[in-house]
């Protein structure tokens, strides 16, 4: 009887791990490695640009943009792209299913913006089942169900004057955010010179162009019913999705928004009977009816992202089953899930999920610190190997005290941010390398931003060294609408408060956007808030302070903000299409800033300082470099980080041009960059004059000569841009460094704020709460 | 003999070994964490982090909060556990399906239960709800003060079930002669029960209440989830504290903090066990 009973135990522990596991494999996809990066003699250069997955059934398409450039080339000969398509089928088998190298893009070489233009490739899906992909020059493909692309252009659209913003150098080439081909027609959204987008329709058979009309911000277009298209735009602030119902002859017809999809949604798909479905970022498959009503369908397992609001997704439905991959940015995993729906729509309890699980392509899913791929350089130099481990877990603090207590020596060189860990303590514990000693490393110092080095240095020792500078949340405004409107520039948060009544009494407010966060919607209550907050205690950190939230200056100030919720929220939930008056730029959107600095070069920095001496402060936070004291190469990793210093690498600059104080010369300036700009236009005709003569001799020397400039290239683009350095030093004299205890206060008071921000407490409870753990924070 | 000797030795040895591993070195290793000052080159410091230690204003908190919570928790889990016990007891064996019922609470894992449980003290959750059908006034459960009877409660509800079945267990070792003879007495339940039954059950309670007391100790975990690193000051906790050090490099407070209250534990538990030895004596 025992022995029975034992017997079925066993028998039930294995099955349920059978069962368990029956559905759940685990792959590494044999993907080719990714060899970006310039040959060793400088004369070629090829980069992984980015990638594209597709859901073709149950196999899963990956295809692989690469752009390739050789030195010497002019734009329009030797710099092209090559696309390679890859088929992963369900037992995860890979096959390369066609390449194809392409024509010249205005952006390639990618000396300019490359991290930042969108993909040169977008897939289409038509409601008849048909897949496209589009290119920026207007070449439209056709794929090939079960075989993969058909490379020969199907057509070429018109691009001739449209009203589109120029996200590419050359006019003839456009991006288009979303499209749906129809039948015939494509329908794509272009982003517009204004804030808004312009759907076009493009006639598939001679590429000819009308115009259809504008909505605001465009998330997906797909059917809706005859001569109707559904645009469906990014949640604003009270959550949701909005709808326009789009006539293709008339333009927009009518707008209305669903209120219970509360994130993103992707991969819509319409099922030609009123339906349309979509992978929730809540982890299900939901569909939504033309009368807005939504239901969840079958759940999957939720995607999880850095940014908390779920990894990418592709949908596909053949009507029995939906394929769904999803990416899980905090493992680097992405799982493959075959769904099967009728199931599902019959009410069964719970629909069979088969789930693959891609493994170990973390190289092609992008990550915090894009740049690590370039520093990898020092291994030419140096022929050592420069290997990244990226942390997964957002525990920095916790991690990083781990690996220190136990002096582990598996890592040289540690990337951190300066607000996730004490730097103070870090210093006084001795868990840093001193850098002083190396000469490359005191020359970059020497030129660095003074918050910035203030930060990664104690006593005169460099305990680090800055990899990436994220700015925080910031104001700018838009310096022409300010002439125009002869508006007076607030220099506190009083007079802005007072000035944001104003404008709204003088009737400003309803013809111009208040607030854009890098040309999204925002909730611009919570950022002002944010910036408030920060500021304050910025302020206070740096005149060695402990903040009091009880400062009557202080709460006065954010009883005032609060005065403004209902307007604040209401105008920005409601203006559409103006263009924005003010501009929060903000983390994580570094990348952005610059974007916004390119296409909007007339706003600028409001000099906003928290209280009343209008003393201004910089909210940043620094990833930075520190050397492992337990590492068993400290002096390699020293050599390491002084080959960053010295070379060009796309680590943080500090660029000042305009009232740098005195000793404040940089290499790195808007002059260093025309220089160079023009001497490379001189090796370009040299060049050219070399190859006209034919002669082989003087076309090497050209090339050669055209390598050298160009390995001089000041790199000055990534994040901060010599403009945006310039911006922030002039209005900001007196900066100080977001800190770590504003930092620790947001992350420990998270529960406090997000209730005071749902307006289920008032500013005296919050700032209690707050304090509290302020003051906790200092005994400890 | 000696070959018997040996193969026990053979038998214990792994066993042994992994407590020596991952127990005893890692204990004995972490004395010098406490006293050194935390630098890389780890310098002596002797008795200083110590006496920093019970100087902080924040140790001294935690350590008053984790006391007064257990104070209250280990009697309360102790009592109510016994109770259960003695009721499913007398049901017996009727009993036998609500016996598996009552150990569900410790086998589900606390961070799933404290969903549920955050739902319930919500302030809109069916608590307040309650209390505003009956006339009162809503209270904010998971802040300030208020937020101790929620992790009281939920300590008892999650280890009620173990230390009910380890009481049932010992309850039903009681020979049924001693009982009968009583009951011929004429000795009543409350005689039976208390002047029978539990004499013989008091090695067990013993048991119960030093388990009861450690789990009391580690009542950090349901107050983190709850309201995180610094949650309100009634139930910051000795735990919050060396977490929290332990964020911030202070590796050297940390070990202080866990070995001084390491000895604390050790100190009560001896004077428990003195007691019960006594009890035992004169009992017996």
């Amino acid at each position: 009887m025992r022995k029975s009973a034992l017997f079925l135990l066993l028998f039930a522990v294995l099955t349920c791990f059978f069962v368990a596991n029956s559905h759940a494999e685990s792959y590494v996809l044999p993907l080719p490695k990714d060899e970006s990066g310039w040959d060793e003699n400088h004369q070629y250069y090829s980069k992984i640009y980015n990638y594209q997955m597709l859901c073709d059934g149950d196999t899963l398409h990956f295809l692989l943009i690469q752009s390739h450039y050789t030195v010497g080339s002019s734009l329009s000969d030797q710099s092209q792209y090559s696309a390679t398509c890859y088929a992963i089928n369900e037992s995860g088998n890979l096959a390369e299913c066609g390449s194809h190298c392409g024509d010249v893009f205005s952006d390639f070489p990618p000396y300019e913006h490359d991290l930042s233009i969108p993909l040169p490739f977008v897939f289409i899906h038509s409601p008849q089942n048909k897949t496209y992909f589009f290119t920026p020059n207007g070449q439209v493909m056709q794929w090939q169900p079960g075989a993969g692309p058909a490379w020969a252009p199907l057509v070429q659209l018109d691009f001739s004057g449209m009203d589109a913003d120029q996200t590419f150098r050359n006019e003839a080439e456009h991006w288009m955010f979303e499209c749906l081909i129809d039948g015939d027609t494509m329908y794509g959204a272009f982003k517009n010179a204004g804030d808004g987008f312009t759907i076009y329709a493009f006639n598939l058979k001679d590429g000819s162009r009308r115009e259809v009309g504008y909505v605001g911000n465009v998330h997906e277009i797909i059917p809706a019913q005859a001569g109707k298209l559904l645009a469906i735009c990014s949640p604003k602030t009270t959550g949701g999705l909005s709808y326009h119902f789009i006539d293709t002859e008339n333009g927009v017809l009518e707008e209305f928004r669903l209120g219970l999809s509360t994130q993103c949604c992707s991969g819509l798909v319409y099922d030609r009977q009123g339906r349309w479905y979509y992978a929730s970022r809540e982890g299900d498959i939901r569909s939504i009816s033309a009368e807005g009503e939504e239901v969840s369908v079958v759940p999957f397992p939720k995607p999880e992202s850095s940014y908390g609001g779920g990894g990418t997704m592709a949908l596909s439905m053949d009507g029995a089953r939906a394929y769904l991959m999803v990416s899980n940015d905090r493992t680097q995993t992405y799982a493959f899930h075959v769904i099967d729906l009728t199931a599902a729509q019959q009410g069964a309890d719970a629909a069979e999920v088969e789930t693959l699980v891609f493994d170990g392509i973390s190289q092609y899913i992008s990550n915090s610190f894009d740049d690590l791929p370039a520093f990898s350089g020092f291994a030419a130099d140096q022929e050592v190997t420069v290997q990244a481990k990226l942390q997964k877990t957002l525990k920095y603090a916790k991690a990083i005290s781990q690996a220190f207590v136990m002096k582990n020596d598996s890592f040289d060189v540690l990337i951190t941010h300066t607000n996730t860990l004490d730097f103070d303590n870090l210093y006084e514990k001795g868990y840093y390398v001193d850098l002083s000693d190396q000469e490359e490393i005191v020359a970059y110092f020497d030129h660095m931003y003074p918050v910035w080095k203030d930060e990664c240095m104690r006593d005169g020792k460099i305990m680090a060294f800055p990899a990436r500078v994220d700015d925080y949340t910031q104001f700018m405004y838009n310096t022409e609408l300010f002439d125009e409107l002869e508006l007076t520039v607030p220099t506190t948060y009083s007079e802005l408060f007072a000035a944001l009544r104003e404008w709204e009494d003088m009737g400003i407010l309803e013809e111009y956007r208040l607030f854009d966060i890098n040309g999204n919607q925002t909730r611009s209550y919570e950022h002002i808030f944010f910036k408030l907050m920060g500021d304050y205690i910025c302020l206070c950190e740096r005149d060695d302070r402990t903040p009091d939230l009880s400062d009557k200056e202080f709460l006065t100030t954010l009883e005032e903000l609060d005065a403004l919720r209902d307007m604040l929220d209401n105008h920005d939930a409601q203006n559409l299409t103006s263009t924005p008056l003010l501009i929060f730029s903000g983390y994580p959107t570094g990348l952005a800033n610059q974007k916004y600095y390119e296409s909007h070069g007339n706003y600028e920095l409001m000099p906003l300082g928290y209280g009343s001496e209008n003393r201004e402060v910089l909210q940043c936070t620094l990833a930075v470099m520190i050397v492992n004291p337990y590492s068993e190469n400290i002096e390699l990793a020293k050599d390491y980080i002084a080959w960053i210093a010295q070379n060009p690498t796309p680590k943080a600059q500090h660029v000042v041009l305009d009232g740098k104080p005195e000793g404040m010369e940089s290499e790195y300036s808007i002059e260093t960059r025309l220089k160079w700009e023009a001497e490379v236009a001189e090796a370009e005709k040299a060049l050219a004059e070399a190859e006209a003569t034919g002669d082989e001799e003087q076309i090497l020397a050209a090339r050669n000569g055209y390598a050298a400039v160009y390995a001089r290239k000041p790199e000055t683009e990534w994040l901060v841009t010599p403009e945006r350095s310039i911006q922030l030093y002039r209005v900001l004299p007196d900066a100080g460094v977001r800190s770590y205890t504003y930092s620790q206060l947001m992350d420990n008071g998270e529960k406090a704020i997000s209730r005071y921000l749902a307006g289920e407490t008032g500013a005296r409870e919050m700032l209690q709460s707050l304090q509290d753990i302020l003051w906790m924070m200092e005994a400890e | 003999m000696f070959v018997r000797r040996k193969s026990v030795i053979l038998f214990l040895l792994p066993g042994f070994l992994l407590l020596f591993c991952f127990h005893i070195l890692p204990f004995i290793s972490g004395i010098r964490y406490s006293v050194a000052d935390g630098s890389v080159n780890m310098q002596f410091v002797g008795p200083k982090n110590y006496s920093a230690l019970w100087q902080n204003e924040m140790f001294r908190l935690g350590l008053k909060n984790t006391l007064e919570l257990s104070v209250l928790c280990a009697p309360l889990l102790w009592f109510f556990s016994l109770v259960l016990a003695l009721g499913l007891h007398a049901v017996h064996p009727k009993g036998k399906a609500f016996r598996s019922f009552v150990l569900l609470p410790y086998l589900a894992p606390s961070s799933a239960m404290l969903l549920v449980w955050l739902l319930l003290f919500d302030n809109g959750g069916p608590v307040n709800r309650i209390l505003m059908g009956l006339g009162f006034q809503q209270v904010l459960w998971l802040e300030g003060s208020a937020l101790r009877l929620p992790i009281v409660l939920l300590f008892l509800w999650k280890n009620l079930g173990f230390c009910t079945i380890v009481f049932l267990a010992a309850l039903q070792t009681v020979p049924e002669a001693y009982l009968e003879y009583a009951y011929l007495e004429g000795a009543g339940f409350f005689t039976r029960t208390f002047r029978v039954m539990l004499p013989q059950i008091i090695p067990t309670a013993f048991l119960v209440f030093i388990f009861a007391w450690i789990n009391a100790f580690k009542v950090f975990q349901e107050a983190y989830i709850i309201a995180g690193a610094y949650p309100s000051r009634s139930i910051y906790t000795l735990q919050h504290y060396m977490n929290n050090q332990f964020a911030r490099l202070d590796f050297q407070m940390v070990t202080a903090a866990a070995y001084s209250f390491a000895a604390l534990v050790m100190v009560f538990f001896a004077v428990l066990f003195l007691m019960q030895k006594k009890a035992a004596d004169q009992g017996g």
